[in-house]
């Protein structure tokens, strides 16, 4: 997890973490972040469940909380995953 | 597998499975936690309002007779596992060579195989994996159960999963091999890792740590594959070693590879096979008390224990062709998660198949799967069953659960628990 870890004095916002997932899918999956669509599952993207528990890891790093490594299966898309990490505290 | 290119996707908005409306059908989704709890429900539901359901390009059958059927249909191959294995080293910052060697030996794993390289594998190793090698470790497998329960006695409490049913298969399998008894523990702790091989919820990084693992594992079996080469004994590598087919043998990675498969689809299974068996009865005490009267029934008990809530939940194939079931068309590349959990459970074949029935007759469950790739250890795992299952019953009386929360393991094909505290008259 080579993730560099900001400073976290307060919670990134819900757009911060949609930023930094598109971002990090867009390099997993070697396309441009503009082609990703929030709505859109991870399965159509035939995102590797191994990326997602990698992802999920580091997010968990990042925003200094436990998270469950089925994340991106109970909430299959990016706008889901940003939706259940602001709303659930 | 690998559920997120295959899987069901919850509704979006909310995560959940919910029915939006008569028109709408409900999604799978082995994910959510009342799944994990108890996934009978939803098999229950699945079969009656969509036995043959489409989610992205996976299909989920949950029929037993759909499930029989495709198990033996030539037409659907093993599924592409150790392909997609080698596929995540394009994810890692090191390519190529991070997940070698987990991707080279699994690619020799039965399952993943299709005939007849898998027809010529099975063959050699069903040669030195005898049934007279299997009952050898009749009594070893005693000395085990027996040391395990010894240990707690005198306490009157003890964890079935912890104490007794996870140490059990690595400790047989390993003496089998013939593995040193002092390396025992060693094995067992890199066997615990290797056999997450194709659990979904691995990272990467997990996978890197699984292949340094199994790069370890390789090593310490090259070197006792080479000393019983020179001299032989009387345990399984030997036999594997010796084991012929008109000339042909196992190449040095096949050996390996089969070494590896034995601890990766025979660890977990047996372990979970004694823990659900014995939640089993201890939530049907009737049926305990009827194998604590009848010994001589443990036979037919495990097997509806088997049944009743079988460790492999799920097994996966590919369709190699279009082919029709129902009114529904798979097609040519499409994946299959065939439900062995649910076909277990299906009215159609299996009457009152929410009910513990330890003299159910006939009971071919599915369990063991069926087809070219039936567990060829199902008679080792059938053994431990018994012996664990029987030992328990019979030498701790008053058998309680001790505990008000059960934790079932995150896999959704493999059900079984982390823990099962027990307590008993000591």
């Amino acid at each position: 997890m080579a993730s560099k870890k900001p400073e976290v004095t307060q919670m990134p916002t819900a757009s911060e973490i949609e930023t930094w997932l598109v971002g990090k899918l867009a390099t997993y999956l070697k396309i441009n972040p503009d082609d990703i669509d929030i709505e859109e599952p991870f399965a159509h993207y035939k995102l590797d469940s191994s990326v997602a528990v990698s992802l999920t890891n580091q997010l968990a790093d990042w925003l200094n909380r436990d998270l469950e490594p089925i994340l991106f299966w109970e909430y299959p898309t990016i706008n889901a995953v940003t939706q259940y990490l602001e709303s659930a505290d | 597998m690998d559920p997120i290119a295959k899987q069901s996707s919850a509704d979006i908005s909310s995560g959940k499975t919910q029915q939006r409306g008569a028109a709408k059908a409900f999604r799978f989704n082995p994910w959510l936690a009342e799944f994990q709890v108890d996934p009978y429900p939803t098999y229950h539901r699945l079969r009656v309002e969509d036995p043959v359901h489409q989610s992205f390009d996976t299909w989920v059958l949950t029929r037993y007779a759909d499930v029989k059927a495709i198990l033996r249909d030539s037409r659907f191959c093993a599924d592409r596992v150790p392909k997609r294995i080698e596929n995540k080293c394009h994810y890692l910052e090191q390519q190529q060579k991070s997940l070698h060697t987990i991707a080279q030996m699994s690619g020799k794993f039965f399952f993943f195989l299709d005939p007849p390289d898998h027809t010529r594998l099975r063959g050699l190793v069903n040669q030195a994996f005898s049934a007279r090698l299997v009952e050898q470790m009749r009594p070893q497998i005693h000395e085990i159960v027996d040391k395990a329960i010894n240990k707690t006695q005198a306490t009157g409490v003890m964890d079935i999963v912890i104490d007794l049913s996870c140490p059990l298969p690595v400790i047989v399998i390993s003496r089998m091999l013939g593995v040193p008894a002092e390396e025992a523990e060693m094995l067992g702790q890199w066997s615990n890792v290797l056999s997450r091989i194709i659990d979904p919820l691995m990272s990467l990084e997990d996978y890197e740590e699984l292949n340094h693992v199994a790069i370890k594992f390789t090593d310490y079996f090259r070197d006792l594959i080479a000393e019983r080469r020179k001299r032989p004994q009387e345990d399984l590598i030997s036999a594997l070693i010796g084991a012929r087919d008109q000339g042909d043998k196992l190449s040095e990675d096949e050996l390996l590879s089969v070494c590896m498969v034995l601890f990766v689809t025979g660890e977990e299974t047996t372990v979970h096979t004694i823990g659900n068996g014995m939640l089993a009865l201890l939530r049907n005490p009737d049926q305990m008390e009827l194998l604590k009267r009848n010994p001589t029934i443990i036979q037919s008990a495990v097997e509806e224990i088997l049944r009743y809530d079988s460790p492999v939940q799920q097994t996966a194939r590919i369709a190699l062709e279009d082919v029709t079931i129902g009114n529904k068309t798979l097609q040519a590349g499409n994946n299959v998660l065939i439900s062995l959990g649910a076909a277990n459970r299906d009215p159609a074949q299996f009457p009152n198949p929410n009910r513990l029935n330890l003299l159910r007759a006939p009971n071919h469950h599915l369990a063991f799967g069926d087809g070219i790739h039936y567990c060829l250890g199902a008679p080792l795992a059938r053994l431990q069953g018994q012996i664990a299952i029987s030992t328990l019953v019979q030498r701790l009386p008053n058998l309680k659960l001790n505990t008000d929360k059960l934790e079932w393991r995150k896999n959704i094909n493999i059900r079984g628990l982390k823990s099962l505290p027990v307590s008993f008259a000591p």
